[in-house]
C-alpha cells in the first residue's frame, strides 16, 4: 500500500515532466542546495553552458522571490536567524514527445501573497509582457540606477531578470485562497 | 585618517573582496547571490567611500571577476560603480576591469551595460578564460 501510494505520487510528478519538486518552507540555505542540484542535473544532461546559466539565473530569482514575498513566513532565531517562507518549487523539462534540441526547461514557483501584493505583481507582469528584449534590457538598466524602494527587496528587477532569460512569454496565475490572500504561480520556460 | 584595508573571504554564494588602500586596488571575484545583497555590499561601499574621502588624487583600479551575480547584487554593483564614476568626474583616475568567461554571453552583456554608465572612469571588458 505504502509503496503503491508513493510510487503513484512520484509517477504523477514524472507525468508533469518534473526533474525535482519541493514544497514546504524555503530558506536561503535550501536555495543554495537546490541551485547546486539544478546545475548538476543540467550538466548530467549535457546542457549547453549558455542554457545552464539562464536556467540557474531564473531559478535563483524565482526562489528568492518566494523567500522574500511569500505571505506564509516564519522566523527562526536560534541557532541562527533564518527566514522560512512556504512555497512550491519545480524544475522540469518539456520533452515534446522525445528529448530533442527543442525540449525546454521550466521553473515553476508558487506561494501565497496578500491581495494587495497580487494586484501589484499582476500589473508589473502585465507591463513586462508588453516589452520586447531591447525594452526589457533598457528597463532593467533604468531600474538598476534607481534608488531602492524601501519596501521592495528587489522584486521588480528580479522579475525583469527572469523575463530577459525566458524563451517563451512568462505564464502566471493567481488563485484566490480567501478574502485576503491569493496563491501566485509563475512559470518560466528557458 | 588612513583608509582601512578590507578583506572578505569568498563563500559559495558571495565573492572574495579585497581593498588595498596602499596601492589603490579593489578586487571582487566569484559568485554573488547572498541572502541580503545590501547587507553584504554595504561595508564594501563604506570602505571604498572612506578610501575616496581620505585620498584626494590617488588612483583606484578595480578588478571584477564574477562567475554569477543575481539582480540584487547587480543593484549593489551599480551603486559602487556610480560612486566611482562621480569620483572620476572630479578628476581621480579610476580604472575598472570587467573580466569574464569568454563563453558567458550574459556576463559580457552585463559588462557592456555597465560600461555605458562610465564617461570619466576607464572601463575595460576583458574576456578571460580563467574566470570560469
Amino acid at each position: 500500500m505504502l509503496g503503491e501510494d508513493i510510487y503513484a505520487f512520484r509517477s504523477e510528478l514524472q507525468k508533469r515532466n518534473t526533474l525535482f519538486a519541493y514544497t514546504g518552507f524555503v530558506t536561503e540555505d535550501l536555495l543554495y542546495a537546490l541551485g547546486t542540484a539544478v546545475k548538476q542535473q543540467l550538466e548530467l544532461k549535457k546542457t549547453e553552458g549558455k542554457v545552464v546559466r539562464r536556467v540557474f539565473s531564473v531559478f535563483v530569482e524565482q526562489v528568492q522571490n518566494v523567500i522574500r514575498y511569500s505571505d506564509e513566513q516564519e522566523w527562526l532565531r536560534e541557532p541562527k536567524t533564518a527566514r522560512l517562507s512556504a512555497g512550491v518549487i519545480m524544475l522540469g523539462q518539456d520533452y515534446d514527445g522525445a528529448e530533442t534540441d527543442n525540449s525546454r526547461f521550466f521553473v515553476i514557483c508558487g506561494n501565497a501573497v496578500s491581495n494587495a501584493e497580487a494586484d501589484n505583481l499582476r500589473s508589473r507582469l502585465e507591463s513586462i509582457a508588453g516589452m520586447d528584449g531591447e525594452a526589457l534590457r533598457k528597463h532593467y538598466r533604468t531600474k538598476l540606477r534607481e534608488e531602492p524602494d524601501p519596501h521592495s527587496e528587489g522584486a521588480t528587477i528580479g522579475l525583469l531578470e527572469i523575463a530577459r532569460r525566458v524563451t517563451r512569454p512568462l505564464e502566471y496565475d493567481f488563485l484566490k485562497l480567501d478574502e485576503n490572500r491569493s496563491f501566485f504561480v509563475l512559470k518560466a520556460f528557458i | 585618517m588612513t583608509p582601512n584595508p578590507l578583506y572578505i573571504d569568498a563563500t559559495p554564494r558571495s565573492p572574495r573582496v579585497e581593498l588595498d588602500p596602499a596601492v589603490g586596488h579593489l578586487s571582487l571575484s566569484g559568485e554573488s547571490y547572498p541572502e541580503d545583497a545590501s547587507a553584504f555590499y554595504g561595508p564594501i561601499l563604506q570602505n571604498v567611500a572612506q578610501y575616496l574621502a581620505t585620498t584626494t588624487d590617488a588612483p583606484l583600479t578595480v578588478d571584477v571577476r564574477f562567475i554569477y551575480f543575481n539582480s540584487s547584487s547587480a543593484k549593489a554593483i551599480m551603486n559602487l560603480f556610480q560612486m566611482l564614476e562621480v569620483n572620476a568626474e572630479k578628476g581621480r583616475k579610476v580604472t575598472v576591469n570587467w573580466f569574464y568567461d569568454p563563453e558567458d554571453d550574459l556576463m559580457a552583456e552585463m559588462g557592456e551595460d555597465f560600461a555605458e554608465d562610465f564617461l570619466h572612469a576607464s572601463f575595460y571588458l576583458k574576456p578571460d578564460s580563467e574566470v570560469a
